[in-house]
């Protein structure tokens, strides 16, 4: 699959715009996974997903030549997932409005990404796997200490396992996400999941 | 935007990319070994051991998000919260037509399935109507494995029906689940346990984890809680808790894949099979009981189905599917696996009560097999498999399926609904009879019958997918025929072989019947003196060349191989001919005499030849046709007479006339046929080589077998030398068309109506007015005389009488087109023009009926354009007002002409000779428009036709071919020059 898109990147960029629309189709299911982890849940139930990646989409069609301009190797995935964080960015104002600004949130791309959230959501959705009562004590202990070791991790490296594992990016495209080096953003990662590691050996109901 | 790029990757992989590939490799479903990873990298052991297990957790982490997600999503978006006297509470599964909800009727305090119907259809009454009718008619339904409904209402804007809630999961979902590695375990473990509590029991935990699945978890993960396999280090082994999961890769248990085509179970024990057998005959009965009030289900499969926490069956969605008219697979695209369980009939709308039988084979082929008989493709797909192939016989699939239930299923699902269960209840008793170790009433279907149904159902399928097929039935045949010896073998062979020979002819049939080889002549020219001639390859579509090129072999293997045996020799002759025919409609006439002498020399030598004689004479006949169509009009001429020298063998002669009374009617028919063939318009010969796109055989009768069959029969009375008929003199063969050969030609056609007129008379057949009509139109003086008009009247009476019979159609809308359309007055132009209309108006229905076939796009542009000149000839003598009319109708039929012509060419291999006509055509269009005051489009008529000779003109080769081009693309620019006063192009 990685030679498909290869393939019609370079299409795309000699000039044949169908290929933007294959593309998309083949980045979508990802696209889909980006915004269904990210999307702020006072949204989940009154926006309908399709119709984010719809708008999407047109954003992506008008966009273009935003991307024909970038160096050959940029990843047309992270663009266009970048411009679907665009979009999204844009529904919540239209959304949220100036709720948003009352709550104290800013909207900056930057907040976008939406750290502290990532490391709860994490960190919940980590230990939420046990389901039995007789760990459900236990799991809230755990939950902090999860939530703790995460929440003291870099942000970045906590994006960089958001990115890698509910994202599902390659290393190089987590890379040009944070815009940092394929070898920090693998170094980072190895050291996030060596500190998980050590978390869930102490607490054995986790693993 | 400087954004640092990723930098290239060292050359040994780093932990990182190990760890990518491990992750790639869990994500496309395989389960990759830590261990063996560590082993494989041993400087890196430590981190990965540290970091994969990890890495997995958060795997993991995701996939449970993922499916919280989901079940948050779908549980939680019910599209409204009440409706009337019902409280929405959660999604439980979709359906053919709607959404099924779990629902609180708050006046009763009791826990409802409540379906919500799809938006769209809401606005149409009649639909509403429909609805609520086959609600109602659910509603009366009273079984203990139906699904009660309970009531049906609209609100809101909503219509929902109202059914009992069944804890429990469909059919898909267990099927699902029981192919799952380890599903064999579990069903064998339901299935024999003697305690029936217990075997329930299982059954029921069965079910809860198959509701508690969503779609897109792989079942094993699920199952794999279920069955504690040893060796498995799961954290837990109780049931209970479902989401204990694969995730732990540390086992060995599941390396396989999850996904494949055979399940990776196979259930084999005793109890499976009976409780396939008990969940269909409770099925059955429902559906006996349904039918039994005039309810059809229409749409059986297994996701209506229900399986409850008890163990018992119900059926659910019943008669809905007639509700939204059967056109289940149009709505939401998830439901293609909606087509694959349609029985053949209801495709075309037909369904009864076996329609629901079928389905249920279906189910229950799915259930003994874990596969689905007709895997969903794409729509067109699905349909396709379901009405032409049949699926593979379950045994193939897994031996141990008892063969008793493999004749019950496949008698459920037999193509033919005349060949299944006649009712649900008869499906249900055998079901019971095998059940409880009884003998079961199906009969098991022999392998000779399931040939000769296969047979039947697919003609030509069974030659299009290569005669490779049936050259090995044949070879078999071949095989088993020397060794058998004992004669009731020999006689299943035997007529093994007439089926075979018989499908072959029907392949044939089918292909050429209607086909006309070419138009024949008769396409009368402007000038009138000289019929022209079209291309004899013209006409065969490319499908149907290809077609006859696949039967070739086969037929021919067939001549070979049965030459052998004497009883089979008449086979193989028969094999021969049809060799002969075909490789007339492909063109490659020497080959086909050839083989025509072959046949000829192989009836001959059959021990009662005799009884072959009009076989032989057609032969004979069809090889003066060939010679006739290669320009050699001596040799056909002789082979005419060599056929009726045949036929007249043992015939008395009285009052110098044959007395033919006595013959039968096929040799009285084949001796009519004959002298007609020797007096039909158009023999000639060729000035020059001959072309193989010279005149055509009379391509209706050059394959007929005749009205019917010859029986086997006795000529009366020794040999005696044969004579010609009415002793005139032998006609000498001229270069074109002297009075003597005009005299001699009608003698031949008189001699044919005589015959043909004595033979109507003892017995009326189609064929015989038919070659009557024939004889007369090619008899006619003139073109409008009235031979040609008994002729017309003839045709018309068979055309009226047996109207899907194209030959008769195509030959009476050709005889109206013999008109001569120069140098008539106004009436005769009046009639000429009633005429040509009619002429029109009946290849027209022709064309739409056989769009396929070349030759009537051919006809009909002839006659547009002979209507056109028509049209424009008889301007001089129309008023003022009338000429534009007339000019402007001119216009459209000489523009119909050019554009069936061009169709024609596109559409098959066409030679010169239609671009000369093109040509002709594109100079009249243009006088017509010119006549139209278009002179631009008259203009460009020309230049558009000879843009497309042009390119033609580069890509033919051929010497001759060429220059007739040439020919026409100078004619052409000469036309368009002098269009144009000044220099020329």
């Amino acid at each position: 699959m990685p030679d498909d898109d290869v393939e019609l990147v370079r299409e795309l960029r000699s000039g044949d715009e169908s290929a933007l629309g294959k593309l998309f189709s083949a980045y979508r299911p990802r696209l889909l996974r980006m915004v269904n982890f990210r999307m702020d849940k006072r949204l989940k139930r009154r926006l309908d997903v399709d119709d984010i990646l719809q708008e999407t989409w047109m954003g992506i069609a008008q966009r273009l030549p935003h991307f024909l301009k970038q160096p050959e190797a940029a990843s047309c995935y992270v663009w266009m997932r970048l411009v679907t964080a665009q979009v999204m960015m844009d529904i919540y104002r239209r959304h949220l409005g100036t709720k948003a600004r009352d709550a104290g949130r800013d909207f900056s791309l930057d907040q976008f990404q939406n750290r502290q959230a990532t490391s709860e959501s994490i960190a919940n959705f980590f230990v939420a796997r046990n389901t039995s009562p007789t760990q459900a004590a236990a799991r809230t202990e755990a939950t902090e200490q999860i939530r703790q070791v995460v929440a003291e991790m870099d942000p970045t490296d906590q994006e960089v396992l958001a990115l890698r594992h509910f994202e599902e990016l390659s290393n190089s495209e987590v890379a040009q996400v944070l815009e940092i080096s394929t070898t920090a953003a693998s170094t980072r990662y190895i050291r996030a999941l060596k500190k998980l590691q050590e978390v869930m050996q102490r607490h054995p109901d986790l693993a | 935007m400087n954004k640092p790029l990723p930098q290239p990757d060292d050359a040994s992989p780093t932990v990182d990319e190990l760890a990518e590939e491990f992750l790639k490799r869990r994500r496309s479903g395989e389960v990759p070994d830590i261990e063996v990873y560590a082993t494989q990298y041993p400087d890196m052991a430590e981190d990965i051991r540290e970091v994969f297990p990890a890495l997995m957790a958060m795997e993991s982490l995701k996939r449970d998000w993922e499916k919280a997600a989901h079940n948050a999503e779908t549980n939680s978006s019910v599209p409204v919260e009440r409706l009337g006297d019902y409280r929405l509470l959660h999604e439980i599964g979709r359906g053919g037509m709607g959404i099924v909800y779990e629902a609180v009727q708050e006046s009763l305090d009791r826990h409802v399935a409540l379906k919500l119907l799809p938006q769209h259809a809401v606005t149409d009454a009649t639909y509403v109507r429909r609805l609520q009718r086959e609600a109602r008619t659910a509603a009366a339904l009273h079984h203990s494995n139906i699904v009660p409904v309970l009531g049906v209402g609209q609100e809101q804007g909503y219509h929902y029906i109202v059914m009992q809630l069944i804890p429990g999961a469909p059919l898909d979902r267990v099927i699902r689940l029981l192919r799952e590695p380890g599903g064999e375990s579990l069903a064998h473990s339901i299935s024999s346990q003697p305690d029936t509590a217990i075997a329930e029991g299982a059954l029921g935990m069965l079910i809860e984890s198959a509701q508690a699945t969503p779609i897109t978890e792989p079942a094993g993960s699920v199952l794999s809680g279920l069955v504690s396999a040893p060796g498995n280090s799961l954290r837990t082994t109780s049931w209970q808790n479902k989401e204990a999961a694969s995730e732990h890769v540390e086992t060995s248990a599941l390396q396989t894949p999850t996904s494949s085509d055979r399940p990776a179970s196979a259930p084999d024990s005793p109890g499976y099979w009976r409780l396939v057998a008990r969940l269909g005959s409770q099925i059955a009965s429902a559906l006996e009981h349904a039918h039994g009030r005039g309810t059809l289900h229409r749409d059986i499969k297994p996701g209506n189905i229900l399986l409850d926490l008890q163990g018992a069956v119900w059926v659910t969605d019943f008669g809905l599917a007639h509700a939204t008219d059967g056109s289940n697979a149009t709505q939401t695209g998830s439901l293609a696996g909606t087509l694959s369980y349609m029985a053949p009939e209801q495709f075309d709308g037909k369904s009864d009560e076996r329609s629901d039988v079928y389905s249920l084979g279906l189910t229950l082929y799915e259930l003994a097999t874990l596969r689905p008989a007709i895997p969903s493709g794409t729509r067109a797909e699905t349909v396709a498999r379901a009405t032409e192939a049949s699926p593979p016989r379950p045994r193939s699939i897994n031996p141990n399926i008892p063969a008793d239930l493999q004749t019950i299923i496949l008698k459920a699902i037999s193509q033919d609904p005349a060949h299944r269960y006649q009712s649900a209840a008869a499906l249900a008793e055998d079901l019971c009879n095998f059940e409880e170790d009884r003998p079961i009433k199906a009969r098991r279907v022999s392998a000779f019958e399931r040939f000769r149904r296969w047979c039947r159902r697919n003609p030509w399928l069974a030659m299009s997918t290569s005669g490779c097929v049936l050259l090995l039935v044949l070879a078999t045949l071949a095989a088993v025929l020397g060794y058998a010896h004992e004669s009731q073998q020999r006689q299943k062979m035997q007529s093994m072989l007439t089926i075979l020979v018989d499908s072959l002819e029907h392949v044939y049939d089918r292909f050429i019947p209607e086909q006309i080889s070419a138009p024949s002549l008769l396409i009368s020219s402007e000038d009138e003196t000289q019929p022209s001639v079209l291309s004899g390859k013209a006409a065969l579509s490319p499908e149907a060349a290809a077609m006859l090129e696949e039967l070739l072999p086969a037929f021919d293997k067939l001549a070979q191989q049965f030459n052998d045996d004497d009883s089979l020799k008449a086979n193989a002759a028969q094999a021969n001919r049809r060799v002969a025919d075909i490789h007339v409609q492909l063109g490659n006439y020497d080959r086909a005499i050839a083989a025509y002498r072959e046949a000829i020399r192989r009836y001959t030598a059959l021990p009662d030849a005799k009884q072959w004689l009009v076989q032989i004479a057609v032969a004979h006949n069809e090889i003066g046709n060939t010679l006739l169509q290669q320009g050699n009009k001596t040799g056909s001429t002789a082979a005419h007479r060599d056929a009726i020298e045949l036929l007249l063998t043992d015939v008395p002669v009285v009052e110098g006339r044959s007395d033919t009374s006595k013959l039968l009617h096929e040799q009285r028919f084949e001796l009519a046929r004959s002298w007609f063939l020797l007096g039909k318009r158009g023999r000639r010969d060729q000035l020059g080589p001959p072309v193989p796109n010279s005149g055509p055989p009379e391509g209706e009768f050059s394959d007929r077998r005749g009205p019917q069959r010859l029986p086997p029969g006795r000529l009366s009375g020794p040999g005696r030398p044969g004579r010609m008929p009415a002793g005139g003199p032998e006609g000498r063969p001229h270069m074109g068309m002297g009075r003597a050969d005009e005299h001699e030609r009608h003698r031949w056609l008189q001699l044919a109506i005589d015959e043909l007129n004595q033979l109507i008379q003892q017995q009326d057949l189609p064929e015989y007015s038919y070659l009557l009509a024939m004889c007369l139109r090619d008899r006619s003086h003139t073109l409008d005389s009235a031979d040609s008009e008994a002729a017309i009247a003839v045709l018309l009476e068979l055309t009226e009488a047996h109207p899907t019979i194209a030959r008769y159609r195509y030959e009476l809308s050709r005889t109206y087109a013999a008109v001569r359309v120069t140098g008539l007055s106004g009436t005769t132009q009046e009639s000429a023009m009633k005429r040509l209309r009619q002429s029109i108006e009946h290849m027209n229905i022709l064309m739409k009926q056989h769009p396929d076939i070349t030759a009537y796009a051919i006809s009909a542009a002839h006659t547009n354009h002979l209507m056109s000149m028509l049209l424009m000839e008889s301007v001089h003598a129309a008023s003022e007002f009338e000429r534009e009319l007339l000019a402007s109708e001119a216009t459209i039929h000489a523009a119909t002409a050019l554009s069936l012509q061009r169709q024609a060419m596109r559409s098959s291999s066409t030679g010169p000779t239609e671009a000369f006509w093109l040509m002709r055509f594109a100079e009249v269009g243009s006088e017509a428009f010119m006549m139209d005051h278009k002179p631009i489009l008259a203009a460009s008529v020309l230049q558009e036709a000879e843009r497309q000779l042009v390119e033609r003109r580069s890509g033919d080769l051929a010497g001759d071919d060429a220059e007739q081009y040439d020919r026409a693309i100078r004619a052409l620019r000469r036309r368009m020059q002098e269009k144009r006063p000044g220099p020329p192009r």
